[in-house]
């Protein structure tokens, strides 16, 4: 049954929506496009977007996602120069501070008010190596927590991160999403539902240039083994010294053969006794209960 | 044929002790005071219910989804008993658990009329002179049945003393609690207790118990607990927590439910210091994307339920259970525990290793599939 739930949550049409969605790949295959895939369907919808970028600068960014066709708004945190501020005593973004009031300036000076936005982080991993993981962890639920945030989604790296870390955020995440390195390329995602159910799928998907995916179900990668094969079956029948087929006259004879037990059910059985000569026939009832 | 309380003539032998407290009732082993976790097949697992004055730690499955129900039956059997509750989570807004409690089926006995124009019995006839349970038991009903498609009335919530605790007014932690989340819940249930009257040390006769509920005790918003190594002695938090937490619920008229997600800790030892700090510690194991979902023995179940560790409370022996292996269900409208009973072994599905020894015959291009039956 193909429930298409990656389709789900990258149209963004699961409902509710995921309040966090984590989205992990390995060194070997990125899951940055996966994002982009995300980002444009939230920008389609007119959200405002607030990302946060470790790796990429945002120029790079915008250009890959052609910005300027959408409607929606795109804030940038640049944490690629100097995050920790030893050029410059202002740098852009101090990843040092906690996560959730560096995403949280840019808010503020946006438009107030009840305008919901889109919270991306761009490698969790590289913000990982400037704070405290408790406090880094804290500051995730606090942002996919609060009123005026839609949606946070999270990407991180599966092997770089120390594997506690990364099954706390798993955790706490509403969604997860493994991108796996397979050809085609698919994704095993995990959908934790509010009200207790949990759905889980190994799907394959394309993306496309234009940051478009299609998604389809994944083959399973383990075939339980057949227990016969034709052709042992063939060699097993000329093992034996008998001889189990029918051709097709026998099996119309087959068919056609009325059982003694149908036979007496359509006709009506009739019980012939005839009694021995040690035998007491009486016809009476001693009971006296039969109603024949 | 009595025309006592209850359909059953059995009477307890010895002084009727007259139980004051609404939802309690006295063992049968060891005339301890119980309570119900909600569940009946828990309670029976227990030894007939959670005794006051014990804690319960229930390791969560690894998606939160059964643990919670079970909070949830706990919190809505103290809701329908009047139990005062205190309730604490920081993974989610506690108002949002005790909101969703499952109702009960069972109406107030001052509603209903009995009926006493039923049916004539025609096999049981003797009964027939026998009066209805209902009418004399009043409030005091041990365990009810709860049905999970229905949400519990809000009007029922607010008319218990409960109080919820959200981790956002804290105090820095002292001496062996120094996380202060851990201390501040502390001194919350203390001063609840206190404000109740609760403790044993105070010496007029108690009339209601408190129920106290830790949702997702150890997950990490709390702590580091589930860190790899004990780092800085930060684990001494938690355990010193739930040693002190069973202190507290021992010397005064409550009952403690915590649910710690441990699949998170990646060092085993903390899970077991927490054991021995508890008193009935059970673990729950879920079927959900695991390889166990798809094996025909787990077919109609939903996970495989541990028990731990069962303490033996005021008795030399703690509750003896005869079997081992115990299942959980979650059907649409309740959850039970069960025994997980094997399917029999019939000859042809055993495989009989002795056999495999013998000879394969056949041709040597065939790989070892071939069934054992082929000579007679």
């Amino acid at each position: 049954m193909f429930k298409n739930i990656l389709g789900k949550v990258l149209k963004c049409s699961e409902t509710p929506i995921p309040r966090f969605l984590l989205l992990t790949d390995t060194s070997e295959v990125c899951g940055r496009g996966v994002l982009w895939s995300i980002m444009q369907s939230h920008l389609h919808n007119n959200a405002s977007i607030i990302y946060l970028s470790t790796e990429l600068s945002p120029e790079h960014i915008k250009s890959s996602l052609n910005v300027k066709e959408s409607n929606g708004k795109l804030h940038f945190h640049d944490a690629t120069v100097d995050p920790c501020g030893w050029d410059n005593d202002q740098p852009n973004v101090n990843v040092a501070q906690p996560l959730h009031n560096i995403m949280n300036s840019s808010y503020v000076k946006g438009s107030g008010g009840t305008q919901k936005v889109v919270m991306v982080i761009d490698r969790l991993e590289k913000i990982a190596l400037y704070q405290d993981p408790l406090q880094l962890i804290r500051s995730l639920h606090i942002l996919a927590s609060e009123e005026h945030v839609q949606q946070l989604i999270v990407l991180s790296g599966r092997d770089v991160l120390p594997e506690n870390i990364l099954s706390a955020v798993c955790h706490l995440a509403s969604a997860v999403v493994y991108v796996l390195p397979t050809t085609p390329s698919s994704c095993k995602v995990v959908l934790k539902k509010p009200s207790g159910k949990v759905l889980k799928s190994h799907e394959e998907f394309t993306l496309t240039p234009d940051l478009q995916v299609q998604v389809r179900k994944a083959q399973s990668q383990t075939t339980s083994p057949s227990t016969t094969d034709p052709e042992t079956d063939a060699i097993l029948a000329a093992q034996t010294t008998f001889n189990l087929a029918l051709t097709d006259d026998q099996r119309r004879a087959k068919n056609n053969l009325l059982l003694p037990h149908t036979r007496i059910q359509s006709t009506g059985g009739q019980i012939h006794y005839t009694p021995d000569d040690v035998d007491d026939w009486d016809d009476d009832d001693p009971d006296d209960d039969l109603d024949i | 044929m009595s025309h006592g309380s209850s359909v059953s003539s059995f009477q307890k032998k010895g002084k009727a002790k007259l139980v004051s407290i609404p939802g309690t009732r006295p063992s049968l082993h060891n005339a301890q005071l119980l309570i119900s976790t909600g569940l009946p097949s828990l309670d029976y697992l227990l030894g007939g219910g959670l005794a006051v004055g014990s804690l319960l730690i229930v390791e969560e499955d690894r998606y939160d989804v059964y643990s919670k129900l079970f909070l949830k039956y706990f919190l809505a059997e103290g809701m329908m008993n009047g139990h005062m509750t205190t309730l604490a989570s920081l993974d989610m807004s506690p108002q949002s658990i005790i909101s969703d409690l499952p109702s009960s089926g069972d109406t107030n006995p001052d509603d209903t009329a009995v009926d006493m124009t039923d049916t004539q019995m025609t096999i049981a006839w003797r009964y027939q002179n026998q009066k209805s349970q209902s009418s004399s038991i009043s409030s005091n009903k041990f365990g009810h049945s709860y049905d999970l498609t229905k949400v519990m009335n809000s009007s029922l919530i607010d008319k218990v003393d409960v109080e919820l605790w959200d981790g956002k007014i804290t105090e820095e932690g002292k001496g062996m609690v120094k996380n202060k989340y851990y201390w501040s819940l502390l001194q919350f249930i203390k001063k609840r207790i206190e404000s109740g009257n609760l403790s044993t040390s105070f010496n007029k006769a108690k009339t209601n118990v408190m129920r106290i509920a830790l949702h997702s005790l150890g997950s990490p918003l709390w702590g580091w607990e589930f860190s790899q190594h004990e780092k800085d002695h930060q684990w001494e938090s938690l355990t010193a927590f739930i040693y002190m937490l069973r202190a507290l619920v021992r010397s005064s008229f409550s009952i403690g439910m915590v649910t710690i997600p441990s699949h998170l800790f990646v060092d085993p030892a903390l899970m077991s210091r927490l054991t021995t700090a508890g008193d009935f510690v059970v673990r729950l194991e879920s079927f959900q994307g695991s390889e166990k979902e798809t094996n025909p023995v787990f077919k109609d179940y939903h996970g495989l339920f541990h028990i731990v560790k069962l303490s033996a409370l005021n008795s030399l022996v703690p509750p003896l259970l005869d079997s081992t292996d115990w299942v959980f269900r979650l059907k649409r409208r309740s959850l039970t525990i069960e025994r997980l009973h094997l399917p029999p072994e019939l000859s042809e599905t055993v495989s009989r290793d002795q056999e495999e020894t013998v000879t394969k015959s056949g041709p040597a291009c065939i790989g070892g599939k071939l069934p054992k039956h082929l000579d007679f």
